[in-house]
């Protein structure tokens, strides 16, 4: 029965098995790592977080839908090697979680029915982390949040904690997000105080809770990834809006958060700065050295990211001079000609009709 | 590749010609799109069988409609026919309204893959069958087209929105073609812009520390988040994942993108204007004696609208002092540029500025790691030296002193 169009044969040219491999799941490949459990050895195993474009935008849009109420999600996907990637993202139906300590529980009966449901219509992947959001205090645990992941990294690994921040993702523009794991109880970080210096953000009435805990977790470097049939589909999106790309000025809009950021770098540079001092008169042991290359090299790569936003931003403003300003002379002839002939042509042209 | 042309044969199942008085109001969001796509890409990657089928819910209120968010369908075969497994639709369906309260979500629409002509039989099972389980003959039918998707231009999506037409009982189900407009919440535009500009490609991810190049023989492997040892078996490994960018390379190359096809639209637009303006019969502007009034069919609304943004042209032009040289031409003077002139300077330096910074951090922590594996090699050979002669103190004080001197010069270089 040749059914046009309605079978994958016609799909097969819209994926790329390269550029779209996170997309494929290999279950036993799954199994296996569930067995050997890599991650037992070292508590800091898991380093980056990959999020797919659904999973981003739902989650986010799930944040904002709470209003001034935590909510709280599953996400599901896979592990590999030192990255989860995260898949897809589902809501559960509990609210104002951070002051209750089992609202996981209660969802519990929706999470297994709908994880059934979703491998019965071929959606294999396992539950591989839970995201909840901070409305307004910034992307960290809290207690309950701590025991919470560390319940979870005993009975379900690997699992992974994500948390947005909606409000500040509204004023800011840019997802504020952020990917924890706890350490097991018994567990001394070995750089114990620089985690905690990463986020300087936490409003004061939070800042308790958040420096008791700080500790206790490290957060994950999270990036995005989208499909080459995703990014076709944005592009024809943004084709929509493409009178605000030509006009927009992002060196100036941004201003205010480029310091920010530049301020920042310059902090955590005089952080390094002075621990390099404190070590230097000693001979240096093992490790020290390796956490003040660690640090700057974090430093570093926030000074690049400031540098190449800055000049996407001095690029757009030279495209826009380019295409309207560079013909200056030119237009201000044909304006003047125009002028000179009668601007007001078409009213001259009634009175004489 | 001509979309609905003429040439081929008119589909039965469409209704041609004009809507309705009162017509419908259907905003899609862009994240059902992208849900769309994610199934597309996950069902073909992973050689799943069967059509790509599924659900949209959105909010309904009167005549207006919007298409939220998405979710594929568990199929089933009955006598040839592809329908939805109908106890896990209802389950599934319920799933999502309890989570979608406020404001309460509903199914609208279905949408699968189909050719450009529109609807075909295969559709109509499933789309009855739904119909038949919500109890609502209003639901629509979002047809995916895969083949437009690499001929994309102007902003059009390769999707049609079809409503169902039931003319009278026990008659076919036949479908018109809606239109809809692209809508978007705050959250869901920073999300949709974030990934949007993000442009990482989902490559596989690599392992962080391949001790040998024999893992480069695992195709697949893209620059993913492993920070590769600088090995000399990764370098051709490397060569090959030419190909493949780094995350900053995407984005540059992403907002390049977005910028091109900005202009173009641009352009495409003026050229429009351009050539209805020559449609226009001539007249008093194209030739000062002539005498002819204009048509009544002329649009004045419209020739004012051009000529208001002809006036506002000159004003994007920055203001240049223009005097009289002494030969008598105009010309630019060489005076202090204007305000406008000064403050692209500015901000340009400024760039500059961020990226000589930024370089020279990196210039530090190069020196600086370069000092640490210094430090711990001599430390090593001293190390070997002392055991082999087994004398003690006199070294390390010297060390010491060495590795000051060492650091005091990384610290101060990075200072000034």
């Amino acid at each position: 029965m040749a059914q046009k169009g309605w079978e994958i044969e016609n799909a097969i040219k819209l994926v790329d098995p390269t550029r779209d491999a996170l997309y494929n799941y290999d279950a036993d490949k799954v199994k296996k790592i569930a067995n050997e459990r890599p991650w037992r050895a070292d508590p800091n195993h898991f380093k980056y977080v990959r999020i797919s474009a659904v999973a981003l935008v739902k989650m986010v849009m799930h944040a904002r839908s709470g209003g001034e109420l935590e909510i709280m999600g599953l996400m599901i996907g896979y592990v590999e090697h030192e990255t989860f990637i995260v898949t897809d993202a589902m809501r559960l139906p509990v609210e104002g979680t951070e002051t209750r300590v089992n609202a996981a529980d209660e969802a519990n009966e929706y999470m297994v029915a709908f994880l059934e449901r979703s491998r019965q219509a071929g959606q294999m992947e396992n539950a591989v982390g839970w995201y909840h959001s901070h409305p307004g205090y910034g992307c960290w645990l809290s207690g309950i949040d701590v025991g919470t992941q560390e319940m979870q990294q005993m009975a379900n690994e690997p699992f992974l904690a994500v948390v947005i921040d909606p409000h500040r993702t509204i004023s800011a523009g840019k997802v504020e997000i952020g990917a924890f794991r706890t350490y097991p109880a018994n567990y001394k970080p070995e750089d114990s105080g620089s985690s905690a210096q990463g986020m300087a953000a936490v409003p004061m009435a939070k800042a308790a809770d958040f420096g008791a805990h700080a500790n206790r977790y490290y957060s994950l470097e999270v990036s995005h990834y989208k499909s080459t049939l995703d990014a076709k589909l944005l592009e024809a999106l943004w084709n929509k809006y493409w009178v605000q790309t030509l006009s927009s000025s992002p060196l100036f809009t941004n201003r205010e958060y480029v310091t920010k950021q530049i301020e920042d770098v310059v902090a955590k540079t005089a952080l390094v700065h002075d621990s390099m001092k404190k070590n230097s008169g000693l001979p240096p042991m093992g490790p020290k050295p390796k956490v003040g290359n660690d640090e700057l090299a974090k430093v570093v790569k926030a000074a690049e990211k400031i540098a190449s936003e800055e000049k996407m931003g001095l690029m757009a403003a030279m495209v826009k001079e380019k295409v309207f300003a560079a013909a200056a002379p030119q237009v201000n002839q044909a304006a003047h000609a125009v002028a000179t002939n009668g601007g007001d042509t078409q009213m001259a042209d009634v009175k004489a009709g | 590749m001509a979309g609905k042309s003429a040439s081929s044969p008119p589909n039965p199942l469409v209704i041609t010609g004009k809507a309705p008085d009162t017509p419908l109001n259907v905003q899609l969001h862009p994240l059902a799109l992208l849900t769309i796509s994610d199934y597309i890409t996950r069902h073909t990657l992973r050689s799943q069988q069967g059509p790509v089928v599924g659900a949209i819910i959105g909010e309904q209120s009167g005549r207006d409609f919007t298409l939220e968010h998405a979710f594929e369908c568990k199929l089933e075969e009955h006598h040839g026919d592809v329908l939805v497994d109908s106890g896990w639709f209802t389950e599934r369906l319920e799933q999502y309204r309890d989570v979608h309260k406020a404001p309460p979500l509903d199914l609208v629409a279905m949408f699968a893959l189909g050719p450009v002509e529109g609807p075909q039989e295969v559709h109509l099972p499933m789309l009855k069958q739904v119909q038949q389980l919500t109890g609502n003959d209003s639901i629509m039918l979002l047809l995916f087209h895969g083949e437009l998707v690499d001929q994309l231009q102007g902003g059009k999506l390769p999707i049609t929105l079809y409503e169902s037409v039931q003319e009278q009982e026990g008659t076919q189900l036949r479908f018109r073609e809606l239109s809809f407009e692209v809508e978007t919440g705050e959250a869901e535009m920073i999300g949709v812009d974030t990934v949007a500009k993000a442009g990482s490609t989902a490559v596989a991810v690599q392992k962080a520390d391949t001790a040998q190049g024999g893992e480069s023989s695992k195709k697949g492997a893209g620059k993913g988040k492993g920070k590769a040892k600088d090995k000399d078996t990764k370098t051709d490994e490397d060569g090959d994942l030419a190909g493949v960018l780094s995350p900053e390379d995407d984005e540059l190359i992403a907002s390049l993108t977005a910028k091109t096809n900005a202009i173009r639209m641009l352009n495409q637009r003026i050229n429009l204007i351009r050539s209805y303006l020559n449609t226009m019969p001539s007249s008093y502007l194209t030739d000062a004696s002539s005498t002819t009034p204009p048509p009544d069919t002329t649009n004045h609304s419209l020739l004012r609208s051009v000529n208001s943004l002809l006036s506002r042209v000159p004003l994007l032009a920055p203001q240049t002092a223009t005097v009289v040289l002494p030969n008598g031409h105009e010309g630019q003077s060489q005076q202090p540029p204007s305000g406008i002139h000064a403050a692209g300077e500015k901000e340009r330096q400024d760039v500059h500025l961020t990226s000589l910074l930024a370089a020279l951090s990196r210039s530090v922590a190069e020196a600086q790691s370069m000092g640490s594996k210094f430090q711990i090699l001599t430390r090593e050979k001293d190390n070997k030296a002392r055991n082999t002669y087994g004398s003690g103190g006199g070294r390390g004080g010297g060390r010491g002193f060495a590795d000051e001197g060492l650091m005091g010069d990384v610290s101060g270089s990075g200072v000034s």
